[in-house]
């Protein structure tokens, strides 16, 4: 390779890494996930896909070159994350061309393909089973042929002294995991995967819209799509792309094309709410008792979660809350807060070093 | 509508292709798991070996037939067939015979099987009867049950009678049927059995040929799928009884395959270059491996020793270690080798073998073939390792540098300063190791770290000196002394038994380097210490293993002298440094900031003088450096080492791979590659590290180790690769009590002589228990003055026939062999003369030192030296001796001796033999070397046994011994019936009570 293209590759590589920094990337991602949204139509035309897909490919392939690169994307448990970025990118192109299609025909007045297809009931046999089975041979056949390429990694005897590093959950726990860097054990561990699941539960309940059911849209469902594939893309996938690719030995973040270096280390900054106002605002220093220390981050909680509800239904969900009613609504609002709660901590965490917005050591709990 | 055809959403034709086609994938993925279930790496290996081994069996099958005698075959051959013949003229008896037989044949099985199963009636038929009178006895059956019970089992053993009555008759007919026949056939048989014993290694060969070979019955029995059945190609494996993996969660014993490729490692038969290294039997299967050896496979498989995943069946998965860089390449062209992350404990490589052997033999000294081990022991010891590095096993060894307390009694501080800071440019082969300017302190990472180099030297100098207390007695020398007398002296009492003198980079051999190299000591000490320390050195330092040689103060004079002769070039005169040091303040505040924070720190300096600093500073850079891991520093004794400990949690033989620190070092990330590099630059580890002087790396360099030169001159990097494999021994691995090796009270003794033997450099004098090297040392040395009082020159300079000749009297003139000193010498002397030495060859210059043993000492060297010579400790009573003799004269009379008669004639004897010409003491004139021990002390000191066993047949005991053979050849005839036994027991008997010089005449 000559000289200059290695050096340019270098710097496309140092660029590569500097993008990753945490709240750049997420904050690309989240534009990004947005302007695909707004721009669903143009995108997913078979152009413009086409040339994404094949960008996406190209960009694959020119990493690979990279060691670093190669060493974590082959590592056999890393190899269906790999898969899984490209199907959800396939999955995500495939809904929104539909929806394009569609929204296109509704405007004209002709309603969704699919009711072109068919209005009329289908077979359980063989129109549904008959298909299943098919798909369920040739998934056994891909699970086997992948079991045979990408032999399950066995490696050393497991031992209580030394865990290795990084130490990562399996490929479909790692967003759960990278909650983890920035709440509690209580609240990461326990209490938002619950919320997860009984969010994900309660969508019939809270969404009786028939709008959307059986066919593909995006302009009739905006917000429910896009609060839903936010929290999917932005919200998990994008963790786990984190947790896989990002995080390395110490779980310090890495660049994509950076060495993985044990011995690398991070400056351990990181300062509670309380701490900031009383020590860096006020400069009064820590107040002994945990309640008044620990006030603006309660204030700052009730204010989030107890007054914020009643002040959007009166402003940005105005429409929304007559049909929702009290209850619905509350469910909903609660639900996208603490989603939205995870982003504010991320972003707080990565900009200004915030540790906990309630510290209270004293009794194990921590916002 | 009753025609209507059932309408589909998916046309159903294309699904059927679907269908069809995701059917024959799965088909196709399915197969092909098959084969990869199949194909496994260990299968090739045996399928090669068998090829291999069926070309040698049929190399082997046509030797042995070609052995087979022609001559006995075609004799054999021909008695068949005169058998064969036989049988045919008795073909009609034979035919009867068997047409007897054929019939008794049904009769007998039918019965045979009757009678079995009336047995199994019977025996349930006395469970029933049994049970039922134990419930009887219970009140829970009658009396009646029981009898019906009893009704069965009578039956039962009546009709079994019945059946073993009729078949006895049967099996006696058909036994009498057997023998007419045997006679018919009598001569073919032996015909036959004489055959195949002709063939038998043939017919064996054949049956280890089917095995191995391709034919359809072993390629259907490897066949995919039907190999579950009795495959010929299988995981061969060694389930170990009683050793164990550690899973950290759970022990699960071992599982050894590695059998399965090295087929031929436990075997004979399978050395030699033509066979592939992989199917090599084991080089050494007389220890290792083989049934009658001391590790037999079953128990300790292979993993025990050579560490490595046992129970893995590929190359890379077995944790195989390379060699060297070479054998590297080779292994990830071959196998596509790479480290094994995932199993702690890869094989050990070739040069580091050794080190697992002191899992098991923790308890010896020297483990019997363990070479590498056992010099890297040797190795450890003299470097003092464990001074630094607290290590099991070596907690009561004496500190390896002298006592501290007296120092400026014995050293100028211009001296002690230059060697403190570069001991081996003052003295090459010092084992006291370099501390200042490695490569971690020479200046390139911070310029101004020489200076503080010397700062610290200098005040660590200081130091010393404030604590060294004046010696409780330091005597005058009477004079001072004669050089040429002293160097006599020198040459001649034995002092180069463990001295070099001439030349500072002389590393002499393995016993003569034993204490310091004493070049140049006139530089470094006085003529007044000296002569203390000749004579009584364990006054100045008392661990020290230099003995007392018991000097007469002219003796010790004149040797100081001679020795003050040596002074070196290279010695300072003036190396104080200049007072007002800016580093000085620096080091100073360092360490007071440690202990007080900052302000305290510079306001405690503002309080010290110079000297106050110089001392302050001294005294932490010990610590920092540890120098009392070495030496004995007044205060300084108790203080913990600064080194790693070897042993127990944190062993270096086990420490993980990944908390050991490689720095920016580019080396193998193996255990032993690490520890290698440490040994020779121990600071390496700073390479581009940015650290303080006193965060720095302190390690200090070995440099007599790490740069040891071969005989030739080349580089001996050998010596650190066995330092390594024996400090690679320690593990935390706990080791099950059945695999290790506690020696019997027996070895433990031997194991302590051995040390002792060891710690005091017996060997440079002795010979003992076979060691090659024992006593050749002070042999050179005394032949070298030999040479120049004889021909005037040196030895080395000498003509092989002149030096032969002198080697011979040197031997004269040396100390004994030790090999058979528990044979010839009584405990008691023995254990009274390792305490106090006398003098028994009073012509011999080389004298005996009196170490200063403690009684245990003497009691271990004792048993030490009688046990090794086959004798039983404490003592072997042997026949007690009788003054008596009778014996038969030409007549046949019974002629009888006893008591003072006796005696007489056996005092005739010993004055006939003129035995005390040489065993006297020494006249004018006579030539020294035919002196011998005098008889005087024979009756105390020898064991009688040995005396005869020693005139019988002095060579036996010493080769080339000066003590004639007189018997057989010079018996006399007209003394106790001319019979030598008598006569050789009549002069031991008569030497053995002499006790006083009258005696002699």
């Amino acid at each position: 390779m000559p000289h200059f293209v290695a050096e340019f590759a270098n710097y496309l590589k140092l660029f590569a890494n500097f993008l990753t920094t945490p709240w750049l990337f997420v904050t690309l991602a989240i534009v990004l996930f947005f302007a695909s949204l707004k721009y669903y139509r143009v995108w997913t035309r078979p152009r413009p896909a086409g040339a994404i897909a094949l960008a996406c490919v190209l960009l694959f392939l020119v990493s690979v070159t990279d060691h670093n690169f190669r060493k974590i994307v082959t590592q056999p448990d890393n190899v269906p994350i790999m898969a899984m970025l490209y199907i959800v990118g396939f999955f995500y192109w495939l809904s929104l061309r539909q929806a394009a299609i569609n929204d296109e025909r509704i405007e004209a007045g002709k309603g969704p393909r699919e009711q072109d297809e068919t209005n009329d009931r289908v077979h359980v046999w063989p129109d549904l089973v008959y298909i299943e089975f098919i798909a369920a041979i040739l998934a056994t056949v891909v699970l086997t042929v992948w079991s045979i390429l990408l032999k399950a990694p066995l490696e050393q005897p497991a031992s209580l002294t030394r865990t290795p590093n990084p130490s990562k959950a399996p490929w479909y726990f790692l967003g759960l995991q990278e909650m983890l860097v920035y709440f509690d054990p209580w609240l990461a561990g326990v209490v938002l995967p619950t919320l997860i699941i009984v969010g994900l539960v309660a969508i019939p309940y809270i969404d009786r819209n028939p709008k959307g059911a059986g066919y593909y849209t995006l302009k009739e469902r905006p917000f429910a799509i896009g609060g839903f594939l936010f929290g999917f893309l932005v919200l998990w996938v994008l963790l786990v792309f984190n947790g896989t690719i990002l995080r390395g030995p110490n779980w310090n973040f890495f660049g994509p094309f950076e060495e993985w270096d044990v011995h690398k280390l991070v400056p351990l900054t990181n300062v509670n709410l309380s701490e900031v106002v009383f020590i860096q605002w006020l400069g009064t220093g820590l107040p002994k008792e945990w309640y008044i220390r620990e006030m603006p981050g309660i204030l700052l909680v009730i204010g989030y979660l107890v007054v914020l509800p009643p002040i959007l239904a009166r402003t940005l969900f105005k429409s929304m809350y007559p049909r929702m009613g009290f209850l619905r609504y509350h469910v909903m609002i609660m639900l996208l807060l603490i989603e939205f709660s995870m982003l504010i901590k991320m972003y707080l965490r990565w900009t200004v070093n915030l540790k906990y917005v309630i510290a209270i050591p004293e009794y194990f709990f921590n916002i | 509508m009753a025609d209507k055809q059932p309408e589909y959403f998916y046309p159903m034709g294309k699904l059927h292709k679907l269908f069809f086609l995701s059917s024959g994938l799965m088909l196709l993925a399915f197969l092909w798991m098959l084969w990869q279930d199949y194909d496994r790496e260990w299968k090739y290996f045996q399928r090669d070996f068998n090829q291999f081994d069926v070309a040698r069996i049929e190399k082997d099958k046509r030797a042995a037939q070609d052995a087979i005698d022609k001559q006995k075959l075609a004799a054999l051959k021909a008695a068949l067939a005169e058998g064969e013949k036989e049988i045919v003229k008795h073909e009609k008896e034979v035919r009867e015979i068997a047409a007897k037989q054929a019939a008794l044949l049904g009769k007998i099985q039918d019965h045979t099987q009757q009678a079995q199963f009336a047995k199994a009636q019977v025996d349930s038929a006395l469970f029933e009867y049994e049970e039922s009178r134990h419930h009887a006895e219970k009140k829970e059956l009658d009396a009646a049950d029981v009898a019906a019970r009893k009704a069965t089992l009578d039956k039962h053993r009546q009709h079994m009678a019945e059946e073993n009555g009729i078949l006895e008759p049967l099996t006696a007919s058909q036994n009498a049927l057997a023998a007419d026949l045997k006679q018919i056939t009598a001569r073919r048989d032996v015909a036959q059995k004489g055959l195949e014993d002709l063939h038998a290694q043939v017919t064996a060969l054949e049956g280890r040929h089917a095995r191995v070979e391709t034919n359809f019955q072993n390629t259907f029995r490897n066949l995919p799928f039907f190999d579950f059945i009795d495959p010929t190609i299988k995981v061969r494996q060694y389930v170990l009884p009683e050793y164990w993996d550690d899973y950290n969660f759970a022990r699960v014993y071992k599982v050894e395959r590695c059998t399965t490729c090295h087929l031929g490692i436990d075997k004979k038969g399978w050395e030699g270059a033509d066979v592939p290294k992989v199917f090599r039997s084991h080089p050494r299967l007389e220890l290792y491996l083989g049934g009658t050896s001391p590790h037999p496979i079953e128990k300790f498989g292979c993993t025990t020793c050579h560490d490595g995943q046992g129970r893995a069946l590929t190359f890379n998965d077995a944790g195989h270690t390379p060699a060297d860089e070479a054998q590297t390449k080779e292994w990830e062209e071959k196998y596509h080798w790479h480290p094994q992350h995932h199993w702690d404990f890869p094989m050990k490589p070739k040069a580091h073998l050794e080190s697992t052997c002191y899992k098991c033999h923790t308890q010896e000294e020297e483990i019997r073939g363990a070479d590498h081990w056992n010099r890297g022991r040797r190795l450890f010891e003299r470097a003092g390792c464990f001074g630094c590095h607290q290590t099991d096993g070596f907690q009561h060894m004496r500190k390896i540098g002298p006592d501290l307390y007296h120092l400026a009694d014995k050293v100028t501080r211009d001296w002690a300063y230059q060697w403190i800071l570069d001991p081996p440019a003052l003295r090459p082969t010092t084992r006291m190791p370099k501390v200042f300017n490695l490569s971690n302190t020479d200046g390139q990472d911070d310029k101004n770290d020489p200076q503080r180099n010397a700062v610290a030297a200098d005040c660590i100098t200081d130091y010393l000196f404030s604590l060294s207390d004046p010696m409780p007695v330091l005597r005058v020398p009477p004079g001072p002394g004669d050089p040429e007398k002293g160097r006599a002296a020198f040459d001649r009492v034995g002092c180069k038994a463990c001295h070099l003198l001439g030349d500072k980079h002389d590393t002499g051999d393995e016993y003569n380097n034993f204490g310091p190299n004493l070049t140049g000591i006139g530089s470094k000490t006085t003529h007044k210490w000296i002569f203390n320390w000749l004579k009584d050195p364990k006054a100045y330092f008392a661990g020290t293993a230099m003995p007392n040689l018991r000097l007469s103060d002219a003796e010790a004079t004149d040797i100081a002298a001679w020795l003050m002769a040596s002074t070196d070039p290279d010695a300072p005169n003036q190396a104080k440094l200049p007072e007002q040091n800016p580093l000085l303040d620096e080091l100073a505040i360092t360490y007071l900031w440690a202990r007080l924070g900052p302000s305290d720190a510079e306001r405690e300096l503002a309080g010290y003088d110079t000297q106050k600093k110089r001392l302050f500073v001294g005294e932490r850079m010990i610590n920092r450096q540890g120098c009392f891991g070495c030496h004995q520093i007044k205060g300084m004794e108790k203080i913990t080492p600064i080194g790693v400990t070897f042993t127990g949690g944190g062993a270096i033989g086990s420490k993980d791979i990944d908390r050991i620190d490689f720095a920016f070092v580019d080396i193998p990330k193996t255990r032993h590659d690490w520890l290698k590099r440490k040994v020779r630059d121990p600071r390496v580890y700073d390479h581009l590290r940015d650290r303080t002087y006193d965060d720095k790396l302190r390690m200090p360099r070995i440099t007599w180790l790490v740069d040891a030169k071969d005989k030739e001159g080349k580089p001996a990097p050998e010596l650190v690769e066995d330092l390594a494999t024996f400090v690679l021994g320690f593990v935390k691995t706990e080791v099950p009590s059945t695999y290790r090796r506690v020696p019997d009270e027996h070895a433990a003794a031997l194991e302590a002589g051995k040390r002792l033997i060891k710690l005091n450099n017996c060997r440079s004098c002795h010979f003992v228990d076979n060691d090659q090297r024992g006593g050749v040392t002070i042999q050179t040395a005394v032949g070298e003055y030999l040479a120049v009082e004889k021909f005037g020159q040196p030895l080395a300079e000498l003509a092989t026939p002149e030096r032969t000749q002198i080697m011979k009297r040197a031997s004269v003139f040396s100390p004994p062999p030790l090999n058979f000193a528990g044979e010839r010498i009584q405990p008691l002397w023995l254990f009274d003369f390792l305490r106090a030495p006398t003098t028994v060859r009073v012509h011999v210059s080389v004298r005996m030192p009196t170490f200063g043993f403690t009684e245990e000492e003497a009691t271990t060297l004792t048993k030490y030296l009688t046990l090794t010579s086959k004798q039983k400790f404490p003592f072997d009573p042997g026949v007690p001796m009788a003054y008596h003799a009778s014996w038969k004269d030409k007549d046949g009379k019974v002629q009888e001796l006893s008591g003072a008669e006796y005696l007489k004639e056996a005092k005739a004897l010993f004055l006939m033999f003129e035995c005390a010409k040489c065993h006297q003491e020494p006249k004018p004139k006579q030539d020294l070397a035919d002196l011998a021990p005098s008889f005087l002390l024979s009756g105390k000191r020898l064991k009688p046994d040995w005396v005869l066993n020693w005139i019988k047949n002095p060579a036996a005991y010493i080769k080339g011994t000066k003590m004639p053979q007189f018997w057989p050849d010079n018996t006399v005839e007209d003394k106790l019936g001319g019979d030598a036994d008598l006569q050789m027991k009549a002069v031991r008997d008569y030497v053995m009570q002499i006790d006083s010089p009258d005696d002699l005449k």
